[in-house]
């Protein structure tokens, strides 16, 4: 073994042997001759923290989303031919006669709101989010990963509702070091702080009710099935999150709509303002 | 031991397979064709006036109001790309890569392409930044670091960029962080700007991209695939009569144009000046109420700027030429077969220091010539040491008045001879290149010169620009606003960009970071702005008292101006105003 593969080896070794410490970890068996321990709940393997106050920044689509715009006025949306028809037939005062002024507060377009979430744990399998415009409620319910990359089956007779049937998932783990690029680069063994796990949290909805993805009447059918990434970073001494939502509904879409929405973090409730359900009427009835 | 080290490999491989940073190589689409958010604003582009969701300080807002879209007519300003705080909100598909080592071939970057014409790379491999000097670019410096399955990158070193398309600013010395998480098949990239000159607090915007598993997708603008090597290499066309020095901009009250998009969408235009206040949620509240009291764009910060680097220190241009640093003015050196030339010689204090800088680059090579760009100490003030060489002393090569200012000031340096010329320039021709000394006359002084390096490409500056001030002249010495700006221009007629109005000829400036010819645009279109608001307020009967309270740098203060005991912004108006005949 010549001198440079001597220095190579152990560093490998020692990488090699660190990654594959990292693996067992993340699998979680128990110490050899023991019985396993019992699994984690999804509270207690939560890889980020969502729970706390967040505030929407509404950074896109202003226009779309801090005021009601015109009638029809469907921008950005792939609406389909009968989604148009759909749109062209809004009328909030009958919404709101018919007591379904929560039709824009909808899990499809809730996200989309300007307004405040409180992210909570209803329980060790259930994370909560409640808003306060709107004043609605989701539940995302932990199951095993096979079902929550299908559609959530609701039970026979479960009513529909705006916020649907959830089910959710921790996203994998990947880790951002690749071991063999930093043996080949000469790099110091990696430690868990350096780059440390990080995840995010997927989210499939489904058992909707007809809902709308923005304030003047744009259709979401109640066969419309929603799938959501939250995730967490923090820059500049912000903490954000950030959700990318994509909306497929073939009755009244060309294609899915896919958006992201982003939040910061607030330190408390002082600015948590619960309204109910209400749509304010547009400010002009055509933008040309 | 060998034996060992395979099991050990082998052994963990699957484990390898699960660290492995996510790949995000491969070609992504925005949703639709533009995206499904903002489609209005990336597709045709927004509206003038529309500032609403965005944290725009009173600078920023300032600087979005007095815009003019026909900004984009300027020969300079022309092929401009999407800043890096914009590309991802462009109308491209992004194309991602790996950079290897060629020879270790290791990943030590990520090459992000297609976003409206310019590669960016993201540096991997924990190079440090460039010093403060170098030059600024559209996509700025990028390095990337892993944050779990998140892709980091933290961008400096920019140039005058956007928000919106509609002059919504962000400033060279904003610093951008971006996060890359991919879900399944989706990207989603979120940006946060933090500017200390036009924000209030930070800007965050977020955009996603589904990959595109076509077997050959095609790379660009999806409307434009065949026409790609045009955007990347746009050159300067002459699309209207204007004068080409022409700077489209609006004086403050002026712009008839803000009104249009709070008409349209019947939003009150005090909505427009409320700053940051427009991204939260309760402002929609306060809209329906048509509240606005206490409600408007936060105060204008003229953020802290490191002191200049005391420490004489060197760094390679382009060509034959170094800059060095540290000297109380910039020092241009051009270094070839023939010996050393020098422009500007800094402080005599920093003297010494510059010449060991000097045999630093040029080794025993003498110093031949010196270039005094005009006659100030931290100009000329090196000329004695630098001057002096064991066999025959460098010639000092000025424009005319240089000497008789020099004379007058009883300086060390006007004792020495000087090789002086009268008319518009003097050429030479040293170290393999002609080199170009031309009179700017009546700008920073009445002796000022530019020099060309025609075989390097590089204009040494001297007194015409300052990026650590803003432009300062004395009518005392023969320096006025008008000639300032002629200078300018008479530089921008040398340079020419290399790639999307960057690049290209490089310019040194009397102090602060290398320039290019897009930097020296936005020098040039500052200097034309503020002189038009003090003569539009001259006209108009104001006092200088009265134009320095309507404040008409207001938006170049926290680039340029430095704040309190530094600040150049009083003198740089009141100079204006007595240039301007203003009494």
């Amino acid at each position: 073994m010549n001198t440079a593969m001597s220095r190579v080896w152990p560093r490998a070794v020692a990488v090699l042997a660190l990654a594959s410490f990292g693996g067992v970890a993340l699998a979680q068996p128990g110490p050899p001759g023991r019985p396993p321990a019992p699994p984690k709940s999804p509270r207690e393997s939560a890889q980020i923290d969502l729970t706390g106050y967040w505030v929407a920044l509404v950074t896109e689509d202003w226009a779309w989303r801090m005021i009601t715009a015109p009638k029809g006025d469907a921008t950005s949306v792939p609406l389909n031919p009968a989604g148009r028809r759909v749109a062209a037939e809004w009328d909030p005062a009958r919404d709101a006669a018919n007591g379904e002024a929560c039709r824009p507060f909808g899990a499809a377009a809730l996200m989309r709101m300007p307004l405040r979430l409180h992210v909570t744990w209803q329980n060790d399998d259930t994370l909560k989010i409640e808003t306060d415009a709107g004043q609605q409620t989701r539940l995302f319910h932990f199951a095993p990963s096979a079902a929550a990359n299908a559609a959530p089956q609701a039970p026979a007779n479960t009513e529909r509702s705006w916020q649907g049937l959830s089910t959710a998932e921790w996203t994998r783990p990947i880790g951002g070091f690749n071991p063999l690029a930093a043996i080949a680069a000469g790099a110091a063994v990696p430690t868990q702080s350096a780059a440390p796990p990080k995840g995010a949290l997927k989210v499939v909805t489904s058992n909707l009710r007809a809902g709308y993805l923005r304030k003047n009447g744009i259709p979401y059918s109640e066969n419309a099935l929603l799938t959501e990434y939250f995730s967490r970073l923090s820059a500049d001494g912000n903490d954000y999150l950030t959700v990318l939502t994509v909306v497929h509904d073939p009755a009244y879409l060309a294609g899915d709509f896919i958006t992201s929405s982003q939040f910061k973090r607030e330190p408390d409730a002082a600015k948590w303002n619960p309204t109910p359900c209400s749509t304010a009427p547009p400010r002009s009835t055509a933008r040309e | 031991m060998k034996r060992l080290v395979v099991y050990a490999l082998l052994a963990t491989l699957p484990t390898l397979a699960a660290l492995a940073q996510v790949d995000f190589s491969g070609e992504w689409d925005h949703p639709g064709v533009f995206g499904q958010e903002d489609i209005t604003d990336r597709g045709g582009g927004p509206e003038i006036g529309d500032y609403l969701g965005l944290p725009l300080n009173e600078a920023g807002l300032r600087k979005a109001e007095t815009y003019s879209g026909s900004w984009l007519s300027v020969p300079e300003h022309q092929c401009t790309p999407h800043p890096a705080a914009y590309q991802t909100w462009g109308p491209n598909t992004l194309s991602v890569s790996k950079v290897y080592d060629r020879i270790r071939r290791v990943v030590i970057g990520i090459r992000l392409d297609g976003t409206f014409g310019l590669d960016r790379v993201v540096w991997m491999d924990g190079r440090p930044p460039p010093p403060e000097e170098a030059l600024h670019t559209f996509n700025g410096f990028s390095t990337g670091h892993w944050e779990g399955d998140t892709l980091v990158v933290e961008t400096s070193h920019m140039k005058l960029g956007w928000l919106r398309r509609n002059g919504t600013p962000t400033s060279e010395r904003a610093r951008m962080t971006e996060y890359y998480t991919r879900f399944d098949d989706y990207l989603l990239v979120t940006t946060v700007v933090d500017d200390p000159v036009y924000l209030a607090e930070p800007f965050v915007r977020t955009t996603e991209y589904t990959l595109n598993r076509r077997p050959l997708p095609v790379i660009g603008f999806p409307l434009l695939r065949n026409d790609g090597p045009i955007f990347y290499k746009c050159f300067p066309a002459e699309e209207t009569t204007a004068d080409k020095h022409h700077v489209p901009h609006y004086l403050p009250p002026e712009n008839d144009l803000l009104g249009e998009f709070s008409a349209k969408y019947r939003i009150p235009q005090w909505a427009m000046e409320a700053g940051a206040a427009t991204m939260y949620p309760e402002f929609a509240a306060r809209l329906a109420r048509d509240d606005s009291r206490g409600v408007r764009a936060a105060p204008a910060v003229v953020p802290p700027r490191a002191a200049p680097a005391n420490e004489v220190r060197s760094m390679h241009v382009k060509g034959g030429i170094w800059l060095i640093t540290g000297a109380g003015g910039n020092v241009t050196v051009q270094v070839g077969d023939e010996g050393v030339l020098v422009v500007d010689t800094g402080t005599a204090e920093k003297a010494p220091r510059v010449r060991d800088e000097i045999r630093k680059i040029a080794g025993d090579q003498p110093i031949r010539y010196i270039i005094n760009t005009h006659w100030h100490a931290d100009h000329t003030g090196g000329n004695v040491v630098l001057s002096q060489e064991p066999l025959q002393r460098a010639a000092i090569l000025t424009h005319e008045n240089v000497g008789l200012r020099l004379a007058e000031s009883h300086a060390e340096a006007g004792k020495l001879v000087m090789d002086t010329f009268f008319g518009d320039s003097k050429t030479i021709y040293f170290n393999g290149e002609p080199i170009e000394i031309i009179h700017v006359p009546a700008a920073h002084t009445d002796g000022d010169s530019i020099v060309f390096f025609r075989g390097s490409d590089v204009v040494s500056a001297g007194g015409v620009i300052s990026t650590q001030s803003l432009p300062s002249f004395d009518a005392a010495q023969g320096g006025s606003v008008n000639g300032l700006i002629d200078a300018l221009n008479r530089i921008l007629d040398i340079t020419v960009a290399e790639t999307r109005g960057q690049g290209g000829t490089i310019v040194i400036p009397g102090h602060g970071r290398l320039y290019d010819e897009a930097d020296v645009a936005e020098y040039r279109d500052m200097t034309v702005i503020v002189r038009d608001r003090v003569q539009s307020a001259i006209k108009g009967g104001k006092s200088l008292r009265q134009i320095e309270q309507s404040r008409p740098t207001l938006e170049y203060d926290g680039v340029f101006g430095g704040d309190g005991a530094t600040s150049t912004s009083a003198a740089f108006v009141e100079a204006t105003f007595r240039s301007l005949g203003g009494k």
